[in-house]
């Protein structure tokens, strides 16, 4: 591909390829199918988007230590909090700089304290078995990300005993270490996500996992009856296809910088934010999964609609969630999330 | 734990059987409870009390699919060729081997079917106003064309295979050097929730389809994944020779297996990173006499060397074909004995 470039236009010598860093701005290394060709084109776009964004975050928080809520501020986070900004953004929105500020000394005091071996161990397992494609977990890049997210997951761990360490949150710390680049900050971010922000998803029970995945479940067919039809025809349960986007919020299901802007609003607006994207996949792509024949058509489909350039144009798929979805409010969710449970409950999973 | 053993050797028995089980006084066991398990008319039960466990896990399993999307709908019309979504080409998920014992829904296979008449006849007794042909959708895929899998390849009979084990025992790793043949040192991530791939495998003549299921191994996702375990008809059990902790948890993924999987699930014990000389803190020799205890097989693996890798799952697949294919009269496919040859003849080292 990058050779057909370079022989057509000659003058213009490099290819896409040779032009882009084969290691994205977060330090993970693009895969060998990468298709650098679109992702220029994509990018010549997009660079003129946050451009402009820049610009006007950096009038808004002129001047100001912080950020009060409003309706021009959602507005701002839904059209993408500019990477200088995002920590920042988070740790406010997230009520964690408060607690950050309020607990001083805490996050060390738990690294210092004795640590449970069996937290340790666990996980130990999963350390190098997060980001290997990220050049800053290698166990040789300087500062190493795979040391400081053991701290961070040790230091959760034994702050909130009752959650422990769950596969999943490696990957959300790691990805709060690569936006944060400070461990205290990531734990405190860590710690507004699972404590508050987030239902119970990674007790060990996993009620709140189980409970929003028959919410989202409960929503399609409402939204996308035609989805909800296939589902209940090949019998796949919800939590084969979609336990992934809420255990590790779309980490490694979408791409890194659409995953990011689905986390400024996630920060900003909370847990209703996994629905709109879940809802906006399903339904914008609703034809495709109608078109499965069987069980393992369903799954398939279920993977292909997390990838192409749907996804990819994050900015384009940030305005789609807020109008494919339709009309989502918190007050129904919050009811659904309530019977539903109390269903999961009473039929002793 | 005593019980285990019990059961897993009346599983053993019921193999010579030829997989047909019936009660103590010689009825078949019906799931009365459970509509969708009627067209499969017999059931394991050895004794009394397996048969209530039994039941009330065929409840739960109602139960559950009421949340997920209600419970699952008679048939649509078999309209041949061309494909609405109503259609459903039968594939991994209800093919279900006929001649063994069940618990498994079935409600949403159907089939074309090719040379497989003569097992129409042991689900028609099954009632529920299903036809030969729908009564197969329990049974394996025989399409009188191949089937298209989804990742384009044809295939005659498809099946499910899961692996289970602790975390970090190498189950992806495995899944990865048979799907692809390639092992994947310091690049894989783990595994969050459910995932599978896909291989189509040629067993005598006979493409097997196996769509092989990967887990998380921790153990609060197994409340999670656990509700797969009742679709699969294989599962394979890994733990890793050097870590002693998930050879010890063994016992307790038996008993998870025990409670959830399907009764005449085939199963195959996998001590994985054989390669690790060094490290290794658990012996062959232990592995095996555990195997032995629990009546399954057992082998070492390495997805790092390639070691019996292809052998564990072709093992698998030809246990599996050999159970929905063969004719009454055939012996029965000597799934221990299969693996114990062909292991001395390929690698020496590992074989008993």
């Amino acid at each position: 591909m990058e050779n057909k470039a370079n022989g057509t236009r000659p003058g213009t010598s490099n290819s896409a390829k040779e032009r882009i860093q084969r290691v994205d701005p977060y330090g993970f290394e693009r895969p060998e199918d990468f298709d650098y060709e679109s992702y220029e084109e994509l990018m010549s776009e997009y660079l003129v988007v946050l451009t402009r964004r820049s610009i006007k975050w950096s009038k808004l928080l002129q001047g100001h230590s912080k950020v009060e809520k409003s309706l021009k501020v959602k507005r701002y986070v839904r059209k993408g909090i500019p990477n200088e900004h995002r920590a920042l953004m988070w740790l406010a929105a997230s009520g964690a700089q408060e607690k950050l500020e309020k607990n001083p000394g805490y996050y060390n005091k738990l690294l210092e304290s004795e640590h449970d071996d069996k937290l340790v161990e666990t996980i130990r397992t999963d350390l190098h078995r997060t980001f290997p494609d990220n050049v800053q977990f290698r166990k040789t890049s300087e500062p190493c990300l795979q040391k400081t997210l053991f701290n961070v997951l040790v230091a959760y761990g034994h702050h909130n005993k009752a959650v422990g360490y769950c596969q999943g949150m490696n990957f959300i710390s790691g990805y709060l270490l690569i936006i944060t680049k400070d461990e205290e900050k990531a734990f405190w971010l860590l710690d507004a996500l699972l404590g508050r922000i987030l239902p119970d998803y990674y007790t060990p029970a996993m009620l709140g996992l189980k409970t929003d995945q028959e919410v989202l479940g409960e929503l399609v067919r409402v939204k996308a009856p035609g989805v909800w039809q296939v589902m209940t025809q090949h019998n796949v349960m919800w939590t084969l296809v979609v336990s992934r986007w809420f255990i590790c919020l779309f980490i490694d299901v979408l791409p890194v910088e659409t995953v990011l802007r689905i986390w400024d609003c996630l920060f900003y607006e909370g847990s209703k934010i996994i629905f709109r994207v879940a809802l906006t996949l399903i339904k914008h792509n609703q034809a495709q999964i109608l078109t499965a024949r069987a069980f393992p058509d369903v799954c398939d489909h279920f993977k292909d609609i997390t990838r192409g350039g749907f996804v990819e144009d994050c900015h384009a798929f940030m305005q789609k969630i807020f109008t494919e979805p339709g009309s989502l409010s918190k007050a129904t969710i919050n009811k659904l999330r309530d019977t539903l449970r109390e269903q999961i409950t009473s039929q002793d999973f | 734990m005593r019980g285990l053993c019990v059961a897993i050797a009346d599983l053993q028995k019921l193999f010579a059987h030829g997989g047909q089980a019936w009660e103590p006084n010689g009825q078949p066991v019906l799931r009365t409870a459970l509509p969708y398990l009627h067209r499969i008319n017999r059931e394991v039960d050895v004794n009394g009390v397996y048969g209530s466990r039994r039941t009330r896990r065929g409840e739960k399993c109602q139960e559950r699919s009421n949340i997920v999307g209600g419970p699952i709908r008679p048939h649509g019309h078999d309209s041949g060729v061309q494909f609405s979504f109503l259609k459903r080409v039968i594939d991994c998920h209800s093919a279900k081997p006929v001649r063994t014992m069940s618990r498994k829904k079935t409600a949403k296979g159907k089939n074309s079917t090719s040379g497989t008449a003569a097992k129409d006849k042991d689900n028609g007794k099954s009632g529920k106003g299903t036809t030969g042909a729908e009564a197969l959708s329990n049974g394996v895929v025989h399409p009188s064309r191949p089937s298209l899998s989804n990742s384009g390849e044809f295939y005659d009979i498809a099946f499910k295979v899961m692996l289970v084990g602790d975390s970090g025992v190498g189950k992806t790793c495995l899944l990865v050097r048979f799907k692809d043949g390639a092992f994947l040192a310091g690049s894989f991530i783990s595994t969050v929730g459910i995932d599978f791939r896909n291989k189509v495998l040629n067993i005598d003549g006979v493409k097997v389809k196996l769509q092989i299921w990967d887990t998380a191994g921790q153990e609060r996702f197994r409340s999670v994944t656990h509700a797969y375990y009742r679709d699969a008809h294989a599962l394979l059990l890994l733990y890793d020779v050097t870590n002693k902790t998930s050879f010890d948890n063994i016992q307790a993924w038996l008993t998870e297996i025990h409670d959830y999987a399907q009764q005449d699930v085939v199963l195959m014990l996998l001590g994985n990173k054989a390669d690790s000389t060094h490290e290794r803190v658990v012996k062959r020799e232990e592995g095996e006499k555990l195997a032995k205890e629990f009546g399954v097989p057992f082998m070492e693996t390495s997805a790092k060397s390639g070691l019996n890798v292809d052998l564990a799952f072709t093992a698998v697949a030809k246990e599996l074909k050999h159970r929905s294919m063969k004719e009454p009269s055939e012996p029965k496919f000597q799934l221990h004995e299969y693996v114990n040859k062909e292991m001395t003849k390929t690698t020496g080292c590992c074989g008993s």
